[in-house]
């Protein structure tokens, strides 16, 4: 099954936040984010709070997935692997990190292209060191029999 | 799917599918509208220069807690016409359940039929069981002339077992019903899903 599932622990999720905020540290970086191929946001990091980490890691996986499909239809034989976009401010780079996860860096313009390059290698190993190690977990107490009813008498209220 | 026990966090996606001006960026539309503004995100659309969807559009919505877990939902609508079957199949990926728009205006029949069959071609491919996988079916525009009759819908498309709602998306009739049967259908999939 291709199903996209990935079930994540408070510790996996500090080691990636580490890991963000880590290369966020070592330059002029706006954004650092960890999104999958169905557009969820993951984890992220920024030195700004006001993105919409939501509505960019939706773009950002539309981005990438519309990339791969360009070069499966012009006769690519290898997935796309990075996506650089060269904006007047500002750089941002979308790179694939194993099958199904996404890091994208926002970088000032000034970083150097080849500095960012080799930091999403580094932090995308990382990534997958983190990400191979969460297995699927047992779903918690919270998330009990009577979840489904309680949530469904909180969409009546809301609507 | 994406579940972050860190934070207490059931991420779900649910995709609105169906043929080209079935209505499913109006029910975005009007979901958005209607929905209190600290339960929503902004709604994205990448559209073409005559309005028409290009690739997706995108709405989050935040249900608040419910027994120490927050439900956020990442709806999404494709590009109906025909020449994007490429991008449809991309927004399925990783989808939790789908809300199938169907035009009931009776010259459009061919179309939803066409729609349903590469909505459900795409799921299997995608490795969805089809039989356990979460479809609601939105008859839409049943406020128009000259649509089919919701029996008659049905038999044609052959959609029996699947929660089935009637729908004018652009007045809002049917839209919620529609949702919440979608949002209650994927949360009860979760509990399978993740054993």
């Amino acid at each position: 099954m291709t199903r996209s599932q990935l079930v994540l622990g408070p510790s996996q999720l500090n080691d990636l936040r580490t890991a963000l905020a880590q290369l966020g540290q070592q330059a002029d970086v706006y954004l650092a984010m960890i999104a999958d191929f169905s557009g969820q946001d993951i984890v992220s990091w920024q030195n700004r709070h006001d993105l919409d980490t939501s509505s960019i890691a939706a773009l950002a996986a539309g981005d990438m997935m519309a990339t791969l499909e360009v070069g499966r239809m012009l006769g690519g034989k290898r997935a796309c692997n990075l996506i650089v976009q060269e904006h007047d401010e500002l750089t941002i780079l979308i790179a694939r990190v194993g099958e199904g996860l996404l890091l994208l860096l926002g970088t000032a313009k000034d970083v150097p292209l080849g500095w960012s390059r080799l930091a999403l290698k580094r932090t995308g190993d990382r990534i997958l060191a983190v990400i191979g190690s969460a297995a699927p977990s047992a779903p918690p107490p919270a998330l009990s029999d009577d979840f489904a009813s309680s949530f469904a008498a909180q969409l009546d209220s809301i609507w | 799917m994406f579940i972050n026990w860190g934070l207490g966090e059931l991420n779900l996606k649910i995709v609105y599918y169906g043929p080209a001006l079935s209505g499913k960026t109006t029910n975005l539309q009007y979901i958005h509208a209607r929905t209190p503004p600290h339960m929503r995100g902004r709604l994205i659309s990448l559209k073409t220069q005559q309005e028409r969807t290009l690739l997706f559009d995108f709405l989050q919505l935040e249900m608040g807690k419910v027994h120490n877990l927050k439900p956020k939902f990442k709806l999404y609508t494709v590009p109906g016409q025909v020449y994007y079957a490429a991008s449809r199949k991309l927004i399925l990926q990783g989808t939790d359940g789908v809300v199938f728009v169907v035009d009931s205006q009776a010259g459009r029949l061919a179309d939803n039929q066409e729609s349903w069959y590469t909505m459900e071609q795409h799921l299997v491919e995608l490795g969805h069981d089809l039989s356990t996988f979460p479809i609601i079916v939105q008859y839409n525009k049943r406020d128009m002339p000259h649509v089919l009759s919701v029996s008659e819908l049905k038999r044609q498309l052959a959609v029996d077992g699947r929660p089935q709602f009637e729908a004018a998306a652009a007045r809002g009739a049917g839209v919620f019903d529609t949702l919440k049967a979608a949002m209650n259908a994927v949360i009860g999939q979760v509990k399978t899903a993740i054993r």
